[in-house]
């Protein structure tokens, strides 16, 4: 735990150009002996986000959002109170910003040390649960990114989120369980990709993919950059407006896709992040279908995976694992599986919509398929041990 | 000692120590000393014994984290270590010169645990070299008669280690519930 009396922080600059964020790298080089690393917002440990540039207080609220518990600093000409955020006048004295950054960095240090000297005999204190937060251990466990490495933090963890049932609505809807044998509620419970952003994705990628050549797709108000035979999308659209265009089918000229030459520029990278095309495929399918199913899917024929989705990176909404777990063993029915699992049929929707879109699922065409009852689910021998495993790794 | 264990394997510099360290209740036991072989080409230190971790369940119960040591040499001891565990999580270097080669030497290795259980795979390191992609270790392990959890994982977030272990789990019984 060396660290902890060194000044080791990966600090991204949210909201600043490029001459604010020069500033701060010479700040860092300077009163900081190199130990604070500028990086990307998505590997970052705290943030400073200026709040005296263009909608700099949205950009604020964006971020405690994405980011919920990370410690921030916010500069602005006037002068600040705001809960749970150090607040820095500008112009900025270096002494006040090196206070700032050694205090945060002690804050931290403080939630390490409780994490890693529980009270002996104290089983699994809930406490030390609640002290073991991702800055704490990124303090404990992650050197500080560099190079390559903090480049590609952005492309892959950008993407990963997990959610809980309480945050899940906005991806998985809240529909109810429906009655397959009912017309009217088996219409209501599919949606045409191809209506949705998620489809004018899909065509953008395959044109990148067919023609070799470098697509843009959105609108003015943003947009996203698929190069070619590149998994990775470069991203200059807010996560807001990628949600808007999302959830609701595009109307006529609200996205458009155009094929670029190849000698464009890219998105100044305060601009943009990357995000692996299957991570926004996925979330997109999530958006779009909130709880349905592609057009033309029986819920009754059974369907298969055909591997499971790489789900470190990409939203793992409740029920997906348990889903995959058991698709992946045999085809089943997209009813059955949320009978099998007793679970909201609109997760099970979801997770078919959503491995749909990056081509892991499909109906089961195998006449072999279709001949036999899936098995049930047989009870592991340790099946209460387990299960109060899981519960622990989800208190974490 | 009590059976209730989860074993992470793996080569040199996949992450095992790091990967044990994220989710443990405890500061994880290390006993790592400097590499004298081969090994130092990859990292200064390595795991010689084993590395041991620990989470805590409700009711008093507990799970032993164990990491078997990266080097070949030492695999006599990988039987006695997977004796009654629960499941089996690899981890995969994938800036290593052939990490298929590692996958199949471990699979095949730990067959008769793999059989009795099953396994979870983390493929560590990705953001140094991004191929071979999860879906060619997918490809890779086509031959095999179960389809496997195969996911990208930095060792250092507990996310990532912690959603592998869950995969791992689900694998046993997707009739758990949290």
């Amino acid at each position: 735990m060396s660290q902890q009396n060194s000044l080791s922080l990966r600090v991204a600059a949210v909201g600043m150009d490029e001459r604010m964020r020069c500033a701060l790298q010479l700040f860092f080089q300077g009163h900081c002996n190199n130990s604070c690393a500028l990086v990307h917002e998505g590997s970052a440990e705290i943030s400073i986000i200026d709040l005296d540039g263009y909608k700099s207080q949205q950009l604020l609220e964006e971020h405690r959002t994405r980011y919920p518990g990370r410690p921030l600093i916010v500069l602005s000409l006037k002068n600040m109170q705001l809960d749970g955020i150090v607040c820095l006048r500008k112009p900025l004295n270096p002494q006040q910003l090196l206070a700032a950054l050694r205090q945060m960095k002690g804050q931290m240090a403080d939630q390490v040390t409780r994490t890693e000297t529980p009270e002996p005999g104290s089983g699994a204190p809930e406490q030390s649960v609640q002290a073991a937060s991702s800055s704490a251990v990124q303090i404990r466990d992650n050197p500080p990114l560099a190079g390559k490495e903090q480049r590609t933090a952005q492309s892959t963890h950008v993407a990963a989120m997990r959610l809980h049932e309480r945050n899940s609505d906005a991806y998985i809807g809240s529909a109810p369980d429906i009655d397959p044998e009912d017309p009217k509620q088996v219409a209501d419970a599919q949606y045409d990709p191809e209506d949705f952003f998620q489809g004018y994705l899909k065509r953008a990628l395959s044109i990148a993919e067919t023609e070799n050549r470098d697509v843009r797709i959105g609108n003015q108000r943003g947009s996203i950059r698929i190069q070619r035979q590149c998994k990775t999308i470069s991203v200059g659209m807010s996560e807001n407006l990628m949600r808007t265009l999302s959830v609701v089918p595009v109307m006529n000229g609200a996205v458009s896709i155009t094929r670029l030459k190849g000698n464009e520029p890219l998105l100044a990278s305060a601009e943009r992040h990357l995000i692996n095309s299957d991570a926004l495929l996925w979330k997109t399918a999530l958006w779009a279908s909130r709880g349905r199913v592609p057009c033309g899917t029986s819920l009754t024929e059974p369907v298969y995976l055909r591997q499971w989705p790489n789900m470190t990176r990409l939203y793992a909404f409740p029920h997906v694992l348990r889903i995959a777990a058991l698709l992946i063993r045999e085809p089943h029915s997209l009813m059955g599986i949320a009978k099998v699992l007793s679970i909201p049929q609109r997760n099970v929707f979801a997770f078919y919509s959503a491995t749909h879109a990056i081509g892991l699922t499909g109906s089961a065409q195998r006449a072999v398929d279709k001949l036999f009852e899936p098995a049930t689910v047989k009870k592991h021998g340790r099946h209460g041990l387990l299960s109060r495993l899981l519960s622990r790794l989800h208190l974490q | 000692m009590s059976n209730h264990k989860i074993i992470f394997t793996g080569p040199v510099g996949a992450g095992k120590t790091t990967a044990i360290a994220s989710i443990s209740d405890i500061a994880p036991l290390r006993t790592d000393e400097a590499a004298s072989d081969m090994t130092r080409n990859h990292k200064p230190e390595t795991t010689v014994a084993l590395d041991y971790g620990l989470i805590n369940l409700t009711g008093g119960e507990r799970i032993h984290l164990y990491g078997t040591p990266g080097q070949e040499r030492f695999d006599f001891m990988w039987d006695i270590l997977t004796e009654g565990g629960i499941g089996l999580v690899l981890l995969l270097n994938n800036s290593r010169p052939d990490p298929f080669q590692d996958m199949h030497f471990f699979v095949k290795a730990f067959k008769p645990f793999i059989d009795q259980t099953t396994v979870a795979i983390g493929i560590t390191r990705t953001d140094e070299t991004d191929s071979p992609t999860v879906a060619d270790y997918h490809m890779q392990l086509q031959s095999e008669a179960c389809k496997l959890p195969i996911f990208e994982v930095d060792a250092r977030r507990r996310e990532d280690v912690s959603l592998l272990v869950e995969a791992l789990l689900y694998s046993l019984d997707p009739g758990l519930v949290a």
